[in-house]
């Protein structure tokens, strides 16, 4: 009898401190299953328990009916950090070209995240599907057919030959007026011309091979489509001030309060899937701790950035009450050691290759904290590069003095001691001695003078190598110091690693020196083979023999890549993960996203 | 007399600007690196000789220097301060809209400091040595210790996070997108930042005016006043405060000039779309026309505080009399 | 009549280790009414502190003062006020004496006005009398003090101290500043008028000659301390205490050659070497 009694106490305590435990996990209310959807049932289920028990509260109610109902619902805010992300502040013509952050504007084609060891992938936003001819010289889009301007314009071939020749056309430097000149025009510098046998069908023909056609339009800045029917009238595209900002994508221009507030709506007439948010508002904060106590505050839900918040801050906020964070693989930059390969000692390729053997990952690593992962590959780094890294190139570069000891010795270097401390004498009999200049991309989170510590206790206090300076310069001068020293840093954002094409960043270019000074005949040639090569196979067999060239000739040695952190509210929308993990910005992380909690709804 | 004395003043202002105009123009073309290839090296790595080429040519940054200098020394005159690079505005424009943000928040700042720190300052330089002296000056010096850009992010931790009193950054609440600006909201967003720079320029004022009414107090006339048996409170007002004030005139001119140059780190800390962070911003990316109609503003209101603290000195010190030369 | 006894005031200087300067140390002395009391002693010495202090323009720390019957030191911050207006003093420097900012006429006007003394006219009639009283006329009244020479400071300052017909007046060197023939009007000025308001007057300087043609009796002052006071002729003809010697042979003399300080007792004791001179013991 009482052993029954106490067993009943035992379970209730446990079921208690079960409720206390679990984080009472944000969900969508209504949605019983958790499936981010609130189906017909689970909407029938809670308006019966709104009319009955009460559990739910009517602007509970109207959430879910809207999820149910895929009907737009809510505000969200995002915090982003500087005026250039607002709408009107800067021509997007000019400027941000494609819109991974625009919302307004769609280009083609945006690029994904592959998943590890995966092939590329990119998401169809105005073209439904693509395809190029074998030798790459023409690309063929189809475009989707319900797609209409924000202002009820049907979209059309038209539009995308319209923004081809606008561009084109405004690509003059020498035509009358200042704003006539757009800086972007040079990126349909490949096509020749645009024909458009149909409404919804674009035919590129382009000048030359161009296999990563896609990817242009996508990235770096990329393109977006442009309305012909207001765009043709304008003469000076770069001095004009747009005030109605009419696009094509899932959300439509709202207002502005100049540098500091911007706002879109969802688009009822969109073509694709309409978003779950009803208004996305968007808040400058110039300044990080300003952003992390808003999103703490409640006062946004998402923190906007190119890299994510710095790793240390992000730390901190993993624990606050009714904050997510996402985590992306080497969504940061990467940092390497470079060499100038023109520069005594880094001319000696043995010298290059020995150290590549002295550079201890873990350590820079462990000195730089949450987020780091060390790259094991000669470049590309798999979670961005997919099936494109060569698993034969990996893990060559491990740490392993001796053997850095050993190469250095092969190649004509000499270890001896001097009062106790180990100094390396070159083939020319003189001490070895570099200095290493610290600017630039790398010097983000001073992630450079971790690397310098700790690459002096390795070739300082092991090889005898001496590093007699690590000058702070000014970026605007860092090339001039990379060219007259053999040791520097570089931090890229991962997009510089992504891609094989990327490796030509090493080639010796007509346009000068690459910022290595490297110049490899073979690797020149290759690149050059790649660039009108249009056969994936071909392509994947050239990239591989490329990274073979660098794990050989080691112009850099990569170091690690940085993860991203992306914070935001998870008790007030849902769905942040899978978005910001699969890639294609802000436009398809907005659209995707539900709100979960009925505060989003009194908001707007 | 006073006529001729302007004319002259105005006439050396002029070849003031002018100097200061061509010191400008030459330090810009000095800096190192340049907008149009930091912008494409961002995003290409590589910035295409081609499109450099092009984008200096438009801007008639190809030109002969010489040439550019005449240029823009006509266009500076003729107001055609060109566009902004980053901004693609006519750099009037987006001058003037950072101004007024600028002035909302340092004119009450500046005002309240000066009336503050003059108060304060009189009241500690009278009470020399007194308890009350003591505290202020000491936490005075406090105030003046603390590294300016911690001030501000502990203004903004404590009372707008902690306290949740004000709102953490911007002008205007998120309302203002549907129903437009409110002054009482912009008001409210106003009163940290506000705050803050006080803090900043008010241990300015107040050591100066405080060392300058010990100056004063010192002086034989108050003495004097004193053994007549006139009531100390009517001392302090009919001798010692406006003796006391004289070098307040050019500090307070200057504030007034400064006004305008902004306030980075608060604009920064607190969102605020202010000159500071236009022009460190301008400065970031190179962006010349940019840089060159904020430092022309600058160099204007500097040439027109002295002017007027030349003009206003007469008016309050008798001692002082301009053009008595001419 | 002034007696003042056994007067100290010190100044506390330094920040972090506070020193205590005793600017004014024990004096004890008399003036008869309408008497001229002449003090003088080397720079520094305390002599326009102890000037001060008699007019509590410094607060003493210790000992009393009574001016007329009346003990200043004991009257409380109000009652002072009211009774200032009898005792006035008159600095070295006449020019900053004065606000820079006021007329002369506001200057002179301002005593009469703030201690009420007649209607808007009759303060206008009084202030143009005393201004050709010391020797100025009308038309310097609309100036302001720079203006004005430095004699015509001193004499403004002058209208303005007579303005109050204060019973007890302290000089302190108002000459100094002066040169040799302006020095000689102002003197006659004040002596004159001194005369005329039968003021009581301690006249400080450090002018052996001055103090000669100002002072019936004078006190020689060093390190806070009187060392040596009686009549004028008395003392500096025939001095008694050293260092009053000495101040007379470098008149005489020019500045000498050697001022080695003289060593002072700790406890002094004064002792009358003639009626109504008295000297202090040196070791
Ligand atoms: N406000 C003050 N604070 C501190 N010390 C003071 C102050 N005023 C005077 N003293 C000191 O008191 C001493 C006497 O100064 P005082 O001005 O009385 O000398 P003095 O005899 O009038 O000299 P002089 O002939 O140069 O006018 C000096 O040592 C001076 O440094
Ligand atoms: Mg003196």
């Amino acid at each position: 009898m009482t052993g029954r009694y106490i067993q009943k106490i035992l379970v209730c305590c446990a079921v208690l401190l079960l409720a206390c435990c679990v984080p009472a996990a944000a969900g969508i209310p209504g949605d019983t299953d958790g499936d981010t959807v609130v189906s017909e049932k689970e909407l029938a289920t809670a308006i019966l328990d709104h009319l009955t028990a009460g559990r739910l509260s009517a602007d509970e109610l109207s959430l879910a009916a809207h999820n149910s109902l895929h009907l737009p619902y809510g505000q969200l805010v995002v915090a982003v950090a500087g005026d250039r992300y607002l709408i009107p502040a800067t021509s997007y013509i000019d400027q941000k070209g494609v819109p991974a952050d625009s919302l307004i504007y769609e280009g083609l084609v945006t690029k994904l995240r592959p998943k590890e060891g995966g092939p590329k992938e990119y998401l169809g936003w105005l073209a439904e599907r693509w395809e190029s001819s074998d030798d790459a010289m023409t690309w063929t889009f189809y475009l989707v057919r319900n797609a209409a301007w924000h202002d009820g314009t049907p979209f059309t071939s038209a539009d995308v030959r319209f923004t081809y020749e606008y561009f084109r056309d405004h690509g003059n430097p020498d035509a009358p007026g200042a704003g006539a000149y757009l800086v972007n025009s040079a990126i349909f510098k490949n096509v020749a011309s645009v024909e458009c046998p149909d409404d919804y069908t674009v035919v590129f023909h382009m000048k030359s091979c161009a296999p990563l056609f896609p990817e242009t339009l996508a990235t770096g800045p990329g393109i977006a489509v442009f309305p012909a029917h207001i765009w043709r009238d304008i003469d000076l595209p770069s001095t004009y001030i747009d005030t109605a900002h009419i696009g094509t994508g899932p959300f439509a221009y709202g207002s502005t309060i100049p540098g500091t507030l911007s706002k879109v709506t969802a688009y009822e007439g969109y073509h694709g899937e309409k978003p779950y948010v009803r208004e996305v508002v968007t808040k400058n904060y110039e300044d990080e701790d300003a952003q992390i106590l808003a999103l703490r505050r409640g006062d946004v839900d998402f923190i906007s950035g190119e890299f994510g918040l710095s790793p240390r801050k992000a730390e901190a906020l993993k624990d606050a009450p009714g904050i997510g964070i996402c985590r992306i693989p080497s969504g940061g930059q990467a940092f390497e050691v470079a060499f100038t390969s023109d520069v005594y000692p880094a001319t000696i390729p043995e010298f290059r290759r020995a150290l590549s053997h002295a550079v201890n990952r873990e350590r820079v690593c462990w000195l730089v904290g949450e987020g780091a992962r060390p790259t094991e590959t000669v470049f590309l780094l798999p979670a961005l590069a997919g099936d494109q890294v060569n698993p034969a190139t990996n893990g060559l570069f491990s740490y392993d003095i001796a053997e850095a000891k050993r190469q250095l010795a092969r190649a004509g270097f000499n270890l001896t001691e001097e009062n106790g401390r180990p100094v390396l004498l070159g083939p020319d009999g003189k001490p070895v001695e570099i200095t290493i200049p610290l600017a630039g991309k790398a010097s983000t989170n001073a992630v450079d003078q971790k690397i310098v510590a700790v690459l002096k206790e390795d070739w300082e206090g092991k090889l005898g190598i001496r590093i007699v300076e690590t000058p702070q310069v000014d970026d605007s001068v860092y090339l001039d110091w990379i060219a007259k020293t053999a040791v520097h840093f570089d931090g890229m954002p991962g997009r510089w690693h992504e891609d094989i094409d990327r490796l030509d960043n090493f080639q010796r270019s007509p346009l000068g020196e690459n910022y290595y000074h490297f110049d490899n005949e073979t690797f020149n040639g290759l690149i050059t083979e790649l660039k009108s090569t249009a056969d994936p196979d071909k392509r994947e067999e050239i990239g591989f023999e490329l990274q073979e060239i660098l794990a050989e000739e080691v112009p850099c040695i990569p170091v690690f890549s940085q993860d991203a952190f992306m914070a935001y509210r998870s008790d007030r929308f849902v769905g942040w993960d899978a978005a910001l993990l699969g890639g294609g910005g802000n436009i398809r992380l907005f659209s995707e996203i539900r709100p979960a909690s009925a505060e989003v709804g009194l908001r707007a | 007399m006073n006529g001729i004395y302007l004319l002259k003043r105005l006439i050396t202002s002029f070849a003031a600007f002018c100097i200061a105009v061509t010191i400008m123009f030459a330090l810009l073309r000095l800096m190192p690196g340049d907008y149009i290839t930091m912008y494409l090296e961002a995003i290409y790595r590589y910035a295409p000789p081609d499109v450099v080429e092009a984008f200096n040519h438009v801007y008639g940054l190809d030109r002969p220097i010489l040439e550019q200098y005449v240029i823009y020394l006509l266009d500076a005159f003729r107001g055609n301060w060109g566009y902004s690079f980053i901004y693609k505005v006519p750099v009037l424009t987006v001058i003037g809209e950072r101004l007024v943000w600028t002035l909302i928040l340092l004119l009450p700042a500046t005002i309240l400091a000066t009336l503050a720190g003059i108060g304060i300052g009189a009241y500690s330089g009278w009470r020399r040595g007194s308890k009350t002296d003591i505290a202020l000056l000491n936490s005075m010096i406090i105030i003046r210790a603390i590294p300016s850009y911690w001030l501000a992010l502990m203004i903004l931790i404590i009372f707008a996070y902690y306290l949740n009193l004000f709102p953490l950054g911007g002008y205007v609440d998120t309302g203002a997108l549907t129903t437009g600006i409110d002054p009482l909201d912009v008001a409210n967003h106003a009163v940290l930042p506000v705050l803050t720079l006080f803090l900043f320029s008010v241990t300015g004022t107040y050591y100066l005016m405080r060392s300058s009414m010990l100056m004063t107090a010192g002086e034989d006339y108050i003495t004097t006043a004193r053994a007549k048996g006139l009531d100390e409170l009517m001392i302090l007002r009919k001798h010692a405060l406006k003796n006391a004030m004289l070098p307040m005139v050019t500090l307070i001119t200057f504030e007034c000039a400064g006004m305008i140059t902004g306030s980075i780190f608060v604009e920064t800390i607190f969102s605020w779309p202010g000159l500071g962070m236009l022009t460190y911003k301008a400065l970031a990316v190179r962006d010349l026309p940019l840089l060159q109609g904020i430092l022309l503003i600058d160099t204007l209101f500097v040439i027109a505080a002295n002017i007027a603290a030349d003009l206003i000195y007469p008016l309050v010190d008798p001692r002082v009399q301009v053009g008595d030369d001419a | 009549m002034i007696e003042v006894t056994d007067l100290e005031t010190c100044f506390s200087t330094g920040f972090i280790r506070r020193r205590v300067v005793r600017a004014v140390d024990g004096v004890s002395f008399r003036i008869e009414e309408g008497e001229t009391l002449g003090l003088v002693g080397e720079s520094g010495c305390g002599k326009t502190t102890l000037g001060r202090s008699i007019l509590r323009l410094v607060e003493p720390d210790r000992g009393r003062i009574v001016v007329d019957g009346t003990d200043v030191t004991a009257l409380s911050r109000s009652e002072l006020r009211c009774f200032r207006p009898r005792m006035q003093m008159i600095f070295q420097d006449a020019y900053t004496s004065l606000n820079p900012r006021m007329r002369v006429r506001e200057s002179v006007a301002e005593p009469l006005k703030i201690h009420r003394m007649g209607s808007r006219t009759d303060i206008d009639r009084r202030v143009r009398e005393l201004i050709e009283e010391v020797g100025l006329n009308e038309e310097h009244l609309n100036r302001r003090p720079y203006e004005l020479s430095g004699g015509q400071n001193q004499r403004v300052v002058l209208a303005r101290v007579l303005a109050l017909k204060p019973r007890f007046l302290v000089a302190d060197e108002p000459t100094s500043a002066l040169d040799v023939s302006v020095q000689a009007q102002i003197l006659n000025l004040i002596r004159d008028l001194g005369h005329d308001y039968r003021m009581t007057c301690l006249y400080i300087s450090h002018d052996l000659g001055v103090t000669r043609a100002m002072s019936s009796r004078v006190a020689v002052m060093l390190e806070g301390r009187i060392v040596e006071i009686g009549r004028t002729a008395d003392v500096l003809d025939r001095p008694s205490h050293p260092y009053t010697r000495r101040l007379v042979d470098a008149s005489l003399t020019g500045p000498c050659a050697s001022l080695e300080r003289l060593p002072l007792p700790a406890a002094p004791t004064t002792v009358e070497v003639r009626s109504g001179h008295w000297v202090e013991e040196t070791v």
